[in-house]
């Protein structure tokens, strides 16, 4: 009876957090755009003053040309690049796995300062390398390739995605069964045959969950196109334009729900195929062979290192850069723009980025393990029950701009009780918690998925209360996710931009918010060393978390029969 | 009260509309071993989550001691379970497994420790206290399970299908073993299992289920010599059906003569014949009878004149007065 309350209590308690914090601050979206400032409902009418401004088509013609492309692009990078990694004998597969999630670790801001860096109108391959092979050849040639516009945005979000989709596709690339190989080949298959009939498809739902989601991803980031994207303007920079800039709210909430909709059909669509998907790799799968090949060996390696260095060139430039004088025509090394004196932006938004970053992946990495423990777990009802993993997973669909947007609209607003946190790192937490929430509870579920069910009515036959059988039994199994989650909690939480931009105060800027000013005030090398040092953080905490998980894995190794 | 230890009364399960149990009710004595034998599928193991107050019914009475347990928690009736997937906690010692319930008791250490070792050696563990469940053997995990159940000295014991994950040699000499530590701590056991030889050898009754119904309910061998229905004879051992003067009767196959050189009898046709080691099982077709599938008769192996036979050889065979029948 008493556990019964607990849990009752438990499942309110998250039901309320997801209404409260996710549910209807996107309702104060939805309400800005279809009623007038009086609250009278016109409808579609912000909708249509919307498609008859020039500029604004052109934005969501832009947004969807440069997201479709990105798609196209990183996912056939990725597919051969976890194909490679996965199927084919190479040397060196681990650092090419590090090396292509890297950009994880960065803001996509990054990625565009470095673009500007080596293609801008300064830039180093652009300006310096033309003029002087001019000089050489005593030639007249201009740099044929303008980096401000669709060409950067669309770079900067294949870095930024590429490691996703790589993700996800290496998953699906493990799972496959060397049985069906070995039938296929007694059939008297060829290598060409094999990978249509059986290759492709078993690949077939991860390839579809990345191409979502590299393109739910490209659709509304904001870092990038606002560094990078010149004149060329994307939707996402119009809700930051129209909100920041001219105050219109309920453009910008027009936007919000434009943006918001394909994500939403493209998850839901995902969903559904993953729902087809059951149990296609059994206990008895046999894991892939990798057979040796020197020709494929020789392209999948150049294919790999050539990827991976681009992309250690890219985010290199702007590593190095932080650390020049005055790129590119002094070149001493200095720690100068680290000091970020003078400059738009200073160090205390970093240790509020590590604040916002310990909170978010320390309070979510709680709620994410309560919304997956209530579902897998307790005995409730089951519609009950499924309700708060439901609610975390929608929020998946849901682009940090449009949570950002909905929680000024609805915290801002004097009538909500909880309008004191706003302007707080409390309220940067909680969007950062919601935005990235769905992947945790994902994994944790999946986690507890893996443990007996009966371990709960062993230990409730025994009498011993389940929170004790939470600690000293499901806790520990499954500490491999909750670190995992937290780490992930931590580092998305450093390199975020699009739900905190609208949140932060004046004393509650973060660093992602400060490469921007300083970005837009010029300080372009403060800005890419703001990034790195971002990007130094996160890769400092990969590493504790690679020593702790190591630890951890050594001190369980004695009960652990496979090691995950 | 001891003859009404654990009673269950009319218990009524549905999931989503089909109905799994269907009014059972049976009483188990004091220091009884009930077995629940039925096909996959039948609901044991749901009536056995019903008795432990993991799942609860829809309608019907679980008494213990002629209390009403129905709405007693699972935590509160102390009863032992053993999962089929055993459930051992995979990061705690076999020590630790088994004192996991101890712990949250007021019993102090040193009697807890107590009740720790002696559940070692009375399972014969006493050699793999420090090790992790898995490196164990099945046998092993299985002791272990059984262990943690008995360390709370539990008023009923409930096993569910405990040795199904074991292979055949392990499962008979642990059949065995379970059978005496319920003998030497007299402790009331409900085991479910599908395997009928399991049930005959180590029970005291068997409830028969098919379908949600408990057909019968009976010592082994009133369910071996006197089924009452078709199916158990069907089911608890070999039975042969006959159409007999328009009734069907069954035989089992140790009861039916057979010969090679007598006149009297039925004439009848070997069709097959497998060597089953100390007999041999005769399948054959009877002249002028007919029987739902070819006539089982088990022989000895030594029998010279048996040993001789072929397919197609002529037989006679004599049915006994005492074929049951339906
Ligand atoms: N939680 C549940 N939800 C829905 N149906 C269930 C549930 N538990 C059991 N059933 C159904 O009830 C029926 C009886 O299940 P039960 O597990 O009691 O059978 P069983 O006799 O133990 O079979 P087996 O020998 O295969 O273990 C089955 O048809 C099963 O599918
Ligand atoms: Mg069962």
């Amino acid at each position: 009876m008493k556990a019964k309350t607990v849990t009752s209590v438990l499942i309110g308690l998250i039901i309320v957090y997801f209404l409260l914090f996710f549910f209807l601050p996107l309702v104060s979206i939805g309400r800005l755009a279809f009623y007038n400032t009086d609250g009278v409902f016109i409808g579609f009418k912000n909708f249509a003053e919307y498609f008859t401004s020039p500029n604004m088509i052109s934005s969501f013609k832009n947004s969807f040309a440069v997201s479709g492309t990105v798609t196209v692009v990183t996912f056939l990078l990725a597919f051969f690049y976890a194909f490679s990694i996965s199927r084919i004998h190479m040397r060196g597969k681990y650092v090419l796995r590090y090396i292509s999630m890297i950009s994880l670790f960065t803001p996509t801001m990054l990625h565009g300062i470095a673009l500007v860096y080596l293609f801008g109108r300064q830039g180093l391959v652009s300006n310096l390398f033309v003029s002087w092979f001019n000089a050489k050849m005593h030639t007249n040639h201009v740099f044929p390739f303008e980096i401000y516009g669709a060409a950067g945005i669309i770079i900067s979000e294949v870095i930024y995605t590429f490691p996703h989709a790589y993700l996800i596709l290496s998953v699906s690339f493990a799972m496959s069964d060397q049985r069906l190989y070995e039938a296929a080949e007694t059939m008297g298959a060829g290598k060409l045959r094999k990978f249509f009939t059986v290759t492709l498809p078993s690949v077939k739902y991860g390839a579809i969950s990345a191409i979502t989601t590299i393109f739910i991803l490209s659709f509304t980031d904001m870092g990038a196109p606002k560094i990078v994207g010149g004149q060329y303007n994307v939707m996402a920079v119009d809700i930051y334009k129209q909100v920041i800039g001219q105050q219109n709210f309920s453009m910008g909430a027009t936007v919000a729900v434009l943006l918001l909709v394909p994500a939403l059909i493209a998850f839901f669509i995902d969903r559904l195929i993953q729902q087809r998907q059951g149990a296609t790799f059994s206990s008895k799968s046999v894991p892939y062979v990798i057979k040796r090949s020197l020709f494929s060996e020789l392209l999948a390696a150049a294919y790999c290192w050539g990827i991976a260095l681009l992309i250690l060139f890219v985010i290199g430039t702007s590593v190095f850069v932080s650390f020049m004088k005055f790129f590119p025509y002094d070149m001493t090394l200095t720690l100068k723009h680290y000091m970020f004196k003078y400059v738009a932006g200073d160090f205390s938004s970093y240790l509020n980025s590590l604040k916002v970053a310990l909170g978010t992946a320390a309070v979510g990495t709680a709620v994410a393990f309560a919304a997956a423990y209530t579902a897998e777990k307790t005995k409730a009802k089951d519609v009950f029950r499924k309700v708060p993993y439901a609610l975390a997973i929608t929020t998946l669909a849901v682009p940090g701009l449009v949570i950002g947007l909905a929680y000024i609209l609805f915290f801002n607003s004097p009538s909500n009780p909880f309008s004191f946190i706003y302007g707080t790192l409390t309220i940067l937490v909680l969007a950062n918690i919601i935005h990235f929430i769905a992947v945790p509870v994902m994994s944790i579920t999946s986690s507890l998925k893996k443990q007996d069910r009966e371990y709960d009515n062993v230990a409730e036959s025994m009498g011993v209360p389940p929170v004790k059988t939470l600690f000293r039994v499901t806790l520990p199994l499954s500490l491999n996710a909750v670190m995992e989650t937290f780490f992930y909690f931590f580092v998305n939480s450093m390199v975020t931009i699009s739900a905190v931009i609208f949140l932060y105060g004046q004393d509650t800027k973060l660093a992602t918010i400060a490469i921007v000013s300083m970005d837009d005030a010029g300080d372009t090398a403060a800005a890419a060393a703001m990034a790195s040092l971002i990007l130094f953080t996160n890769m400092g905490v990969k590493i504790i978390y690679d020593i702790a998980a190591g630890m951890i894995r050594k001190k369980t190794a004695r009960w652990q029969t496979i090691q995950r | 009260m001891e003859n009404e230890y654990l009673k269950t009364c009319n218990i009524t399960k549905s999931f989503g509309g089909k109905r799994v149990l269907n009014d059972v009710s049976f009483t188990a004595k004091r220091g009884e071993f009930i077995c629940l034998l039925g096909p996959s599928g039948c609901g044991k193991t749901t009536l056995l989550r019903i008795i432990a107050g993991l799942e609860n019914s829809d309608s019907g009475t679980v008494f213990f001691r002629g209390k009403d347990f129905t709405p007693v928690p699972a935590s509160r009736r102390n009863f032992g379970i053993v999962f089929q997937s055993y459930a051992l906690f995979p990061n705690l010692t076999v020590t630790q497994n088994i004192a996991y319930g101890l712990k949250t008791r007021d019993i102090g250490k040193k009697a807890a420790d107590g009740i720790v070792n002696e559940m070692l050696e009375i399972t014969g563990l006493h050699g793999e206290k420090e090790k992790y469940p898995f490196q164990l053997s099945g046998g092993q995990q299985q002791r272990v399970a059984l262990a943690r159940a008995l360390a709370l000295n539990p008023g009923i014991l409930l096993l569910d299908e405990p040795l199904s994950a074991l292979d055949a040699k392990v499962r008979e000499k642990l059949r065995k073993e379970i059978r005496a530590i319920h003998d030497k701590m007299n402790i009331t056991t409900v085991m479910v299992t599908h395997d009928q030889e399991e049930a005959i050898t180590v029970s005291d009754k068997i409830a028969v289920m098919n379908g949600g119904v408990i057909e019968q309910f009976g010592t082994p061998d009133e369910l071996y010599f006197t089924p009452k229905t078709e199916f158990i004879a069907g089911f608890v051992g070999m039975m042969n059906f006959l159409h007999l003067d328009g009734r069907k009767v069954g035989v089992r196959p140790e009861q039916i003569r057979v010969s090679t050189f007598s006149n009297e009898g039925i004439n009848a046709v070997v069709k097959d014949i497998e060597f089953r080691g100390s007999f041999l099982r005769l399948f054959l077709k009877l002249e002028n009878i007919k029987t739902d599938s070819p006539l089982v008769v088990d022989v000895s192996s030594c029998d010279p004149a048996m040993q001789r036979l072929r397919a197609e050889s002529l037989i006679k065979v004599q049915i006994p007065e005492s074929a049951i029948s339906f």
